[in-house]
C-alpha cells in the first residue's frame, strides 16, 4: 500500500481531535489548575521560605509538564508543535521527582542540603537537559502514529531517576526518623504516603505507557497529583503546615469544584450536562460554606491560642515579680516574729522593718499596676471627665526628669533635657495621674536599660497641633523580630529579661493605652539593638479658653 | 563544717537567708554571690556542699549556672537546690533532668524552715 501523507495527516487530525477528548481535559487541565493554584498560593503566602518556594516549583512543573502533553494530544498533527513539547517532557519529569525529594528533605529536617548533595541531585538532570535536543531523546516523529518516537533508554533512565528519587524519600523517612523531631511522626508520615503516591502514579503510569506505546494510560498517572495536593491540605489545615491556614480547606474545596466542573468537557447528554451542572453549583455553594465556617473556627481556635498565651506569660512573669517581695516580706515577719532579731542591734531591725516597708510598696506597684492595665483593656477607654483638666507639659516632664536625676546619676548618665521656648506655656486637656505614669514608665525605662556612661535626651517639641517628646537613650535596643509585641500586655523583650529580670511586661502596654486615650495620641519608637531607643509620645495641644 | 554557697542576684534576700543561717544552722557556713557571671568561678573556689541557685536572675539565668556545672564534670558532687520565686509550671522536669537535688519555692516556707531543710540534706 502506498502511503498517503495527506490522508495520513487527515487520520492523525480526526484521531487526535476525538479520541482522547474523552479523558484528555478532565486529567490535564484540572490538575494543571489545582496545581498552579497550590503553587500560587504557597509562593504568594511566604515567598521566603525554602519549603515553600520548593513547593511552587514542584506544582508549577507537574502544571507545565501537563501542559506539554495537553499540547502533544491536542496538535498531533502538527509535527514540529508536537516534537517540541514531547522533547520536554524528560526535563519536567526529572525536574518534579528531584524537586519532590529535595522538597522532602526541607520539610523533615527544616534546612537546606549541603552542597554535595545539590550537585548529586544536579548532575543526573543536567545529562537530561544535555540530550533534550538530541536524537537520544527523540530519534524521530512517526507519521503513521502522529507521535515521537522514543528512546527506550533515555526514557528509561529519566524514570529511573524518579524511581531513585521515590527510594530517597522513603529512606528519608525511615533514616531520618530519629532526627526530625521538628515535625510531628504523623506529619512526616502524611507527607511522604502523599509524595510517594503522587510519584508512584505519575512515574510508574507514564513509563508503562512509554514501554507500551499506549499514551492514554499516563492520564490516570496525573491523578496522583490531587492525591498529592489532597495530603497536602490535610496537612496544611490540620497541622498549619507551610503557615497557611485557610489554603487548604479553600484549595481543596476549589480543586473538587475544578474537577467537577471539567467533566463538562465530555459528558454528552442533556441529562449528564444537566445533573454536572446542578451538581457544581450545589458543591460550590456547600465549599463557599465550608470554607466560611473553617474560617470562623479558625479565628475562634486563635484567639483562644493568643489569649492561652497571654495567660502563661501572665503566670510566668507576675508570679515571679509578686512572689518576690511576698517572700522577702514574709522571710522578714517570720524572723521577727521567731525572735531571731531579739539580740540584734536596733539598727538592724530598723533596716529589716523598711524592708517590709519597701517590698510592701513594691507590691502594692506592681498590684495597682495589674489593676491599671485591667482598667485600661477595655476596648472604648476613656479618662474619667471630672478628673480631666488642662495640665502643662513642660512642667510635669520636667518634673519628672528631676525625680529621676538621682537614678541617671548612679549610672553617670549624660542626662539632659530641652524644652523648645514655643511649647514652655502650652498644656494637654488630661487626667494627670495617668499621664504622669506614661513619662515616669518611658523615662524610666530609657534610664534601666542604658548603659553607665551613656546618655539620655528629653526633648519637647511642637509640631501643628500636637507637642512632640523625643526620649531617646543609648541603651540595649529593641530586637528587631520583637519590635512588633513591644506594646503587647505582659511581653518583655528577650534583652530586656537578660538585663534586668525583674518586670512586669505591663508598663509599655499601660503608657501607650493612656496615650492613645488623648486624641490624635499616639506612641512610636525607633530602636536599634546594642545602639539605643528613641521613644515618641504624641500629644494634642489643649485649645486656649 | 558544712559550706554553702547562695547565689541569687538580690542583696536583700542574700541579706534575709545569711543572717538566718547563721541563726539556725551555726554549723554551716554561708557564703553569698551576687553576680550570676561568677557563679562558676565562686564555686571552683569555695567548693560548696550544698548551692541554692536562684532561676530567674539578670544576664545568667539559673539555668545557665546548673548548664555550665554539669558541663563540667567536677562539680557532680556538689548538691543543688533550685531555690525560686518562678511559678515552676514547666521546669520541673528540665530541673530534675539536670539533677537538682530539690526544687524550693521561698514563698512557701520561712528563712528558718529552710535552714532547717538543708541541715536535713546536710545530715546535720
Amino acid at each position: 500500500m502506498i502511503f498517503d501523507l495527506v490522508k495520513n495527516i487527515e487520520i492523525c487530525f480526526t484521531y487526535r481531535s476525538e479520541a482522547p477528548l474523552t479523558l484528555i481535559y478532565y486529567s490535564h487541565i484540572s490538575t494543571a489548575i489545582v496545581a498552579i493554584i497550590i503553587g500560587l498560593f504557597v509562593f504568594i503566602k511566604n515567598r521566603h521560605s525554602l519549603l515553600n518556594k520548593l513547593l511552587s516549583i514542584l506544582s508549577f512543573s507537574f502544571a507545565l509538564w501537563s501542559m506539554l502533553d495537553f499540547i502533544i494530544w491536542n496538535w498531533g498533527y502538527n509535527s514540529i508543535l508536537t516534537m517540541v513539547a514531547w522533547s520536554l517532557l524528560p526535563i519536567t519529569t526529572g525536574i518534579i521527582a528531584v524537586v519532590s525529594f529535595y522538597f522532602f528533605y526541607v520539610f523533615l529536617f527544616k534546612k537546606d542540603l549541603s552542597f554535595i548533595w545539590k550537585g548529586l541531585l544536579i548532575i543526573p538532570l543536567l545529562l537530561i537537559i544535555f540530550l533534550t535536543p538530541t536524537i537520544y531523546n527523540l530519534p524521530h516523529f512517526d507519521l503513521i502514529n502522529c507521535e515521537a518516537t522514543e528512546n527506550i533508554y533515555f526514557t528509561t533512565y529519566y524514570y529511573a531517576i524518579g524511581g531513585l528519587m521515590m527510594l530517597g524519600i522513603l529512606l528519608l523517612l525511615v533514616f531520618g526518623w530519629k532526627k526530625s523531631d521538628n515535625v510531628s511522626k504523623i506529619e512526616r508520615v502524611l507527607m511522604a504516603t502523599g509524595l510517594e503516591l503522587f510519584l508512584f502514579l505519575f512515574l510508574s503510569l507514564g513509563f508503562i505507557s512509554s514501554y507500551l506505546d499506549n499514551y492514554s494510560i499516563e492520564f490516570y498517572g496525573l491523578f496522583g497529583v490531587v492525591i498529592f495536593m489532597a495530603f497536602l491540605s490535610y496537612l496544611i489545615v490540620r497541622y498549619k503546615a507551610f503557615n497557611i491556614k485557610l489554603v487548604g480547606t479553600q484549595a481543596l474545596v476549589w480543586t473538587s469544584v475544578i474537577l467537577l466542573g471539567s467533566q463538562l468537557s465530555f459528558v454528552k447528554t442533556d441529562i449528564n450536562k444537566t445533573l454536572t451542572i446542578i451538581t457544581l453549583v450545589f458543591f460550590s455553594i456547600v465549599g463557599w460554606l465550608i470554607i466560611r465556617s473553617v474560617k470562623k473556627e479558625i479565628r475562634q481556635k486563635e484567639e483562644i491560642e493568643h489569649l492561652l498565651k497571654i495567660k502563661s506569660e501572665f503566670i510566668d512573669i507576675v508570679s515571679h515579680q509578686l512572689r518576690t517581695p511576698v517572700s522577702v516580706i514574709k522571710g522578714m515577719a517570720s524572723m521577727l516574729k521567731e525572735g531571731d532579731l531579739d539580740n540584734a542591734p536596733k539598727e538592724q531591725k530598723d533596716q529589716f522593718v523598711a524592708g517590709i516597708y519597701e517590698k510592701s510598696e513594691k507590691l502594692a506597684d506592681i498590684l495597682n499596676d495589674i489593676l491599671k492595665a485591667a482598667e485600661l483593656d477595655m476596648d472604648n477607654f476613656a479618662f474619667t471627665p471630672a478628673s480631666i483638666k488642662s495640665v502643662n507639659l513642660s512642667q510635669l516632664v520636667k518634673g519628672i526628669f528631676g525625680d529621676l536625676t538621682s537614678l541617671a546619676q548612679a549610672k553617670k548618665l549624660n542626662y539632659q533635657i530641652k524644652i523648645s521656648p514655643d511649647i514652655i506655656n502650652l498644656n494637654v486637656m488630661t487626667d494627670e495621674s495617668f499621664l504622669k505614669h506614661v513619662f515616669q514608665n518611658v523615662t524610666d525605662n530609657a534610664i534601666k536599660y542604658s548603659k553607665e556612661g551613656g546618655s539620655m535626651t528629653v526633648d519637647l517639641g511642637k509640631e501643628r497641633d500636637f507637642i512632640i517628646c523625643k526620649i531617646t537613650d543609648s541603651g540595649i535596643g529593641i530586637p528587631e523580630d520583637q519590635k512588633d509585641r513591644l506594646f503587647e500586655k505582659f511581653f518583655r523583650a528577650k534583652n530586656a529579661v537578660d538585663a534586668h529580670a525583674y518586670g512586669t511586661g505591663l508598663g509599655l502596654f499601660i503608657t501607650k493605652k493612656i496615650v492613645e486615650a488623648h486624641p490624635g495620641g499616639k506612641i512610636w519608637f525607633d530602636s536599634v539593638v546594642n545602639k539605643g531607643t528613641t521613644f515618641y509620645i504624641k500629644l494634642p495641644i489643649a485649645k486656649p479658653i | 563544717m558544712k559550706k554553702l554557697l547562695y547565689i541569687d542576684d538580690d542583696q536583700e534576700q542574700l541579706d534575709l537567708y545569711k543572717m538566718s543561717y547563721a541563726i539556725n544552722s551555726p554549723q554551716i557556713e554561708f557564703f553569698i554571690e551576687r553576680d550570676p557571671a561568677q557563679a562558676i568561678a565562686r564555686i571552683k573556689e569555695i567548693k560548696p556542699d550544698i548551692i541554692l541557685l536562684d532561676l530567674v536572675m539578670t544576664e545568667i539565668s539559673g539555668f545557665d549556672v546548673l548548664f555550665a556545672m554539669r558541663k563540667d564534670g567536677n562539680m557532680g558532687n556538689i548538691k543543688v537546690v533550685a531555690f525560686t520565686n518562678s511559678a515552676l509550671t514547666n521546669v520541673t522536669g528540665e530541673l530534675n533532668k539536670l539533677g537538682v537535688t530539690e526544687i524550693w519555692e521561698k514563698i512557701k516556707g520561712t528563712p528558718k524552715e529552710f535552714a532547717i531543710r538543708t541541715n536535713k540534706i546536710l545530715g546535720l
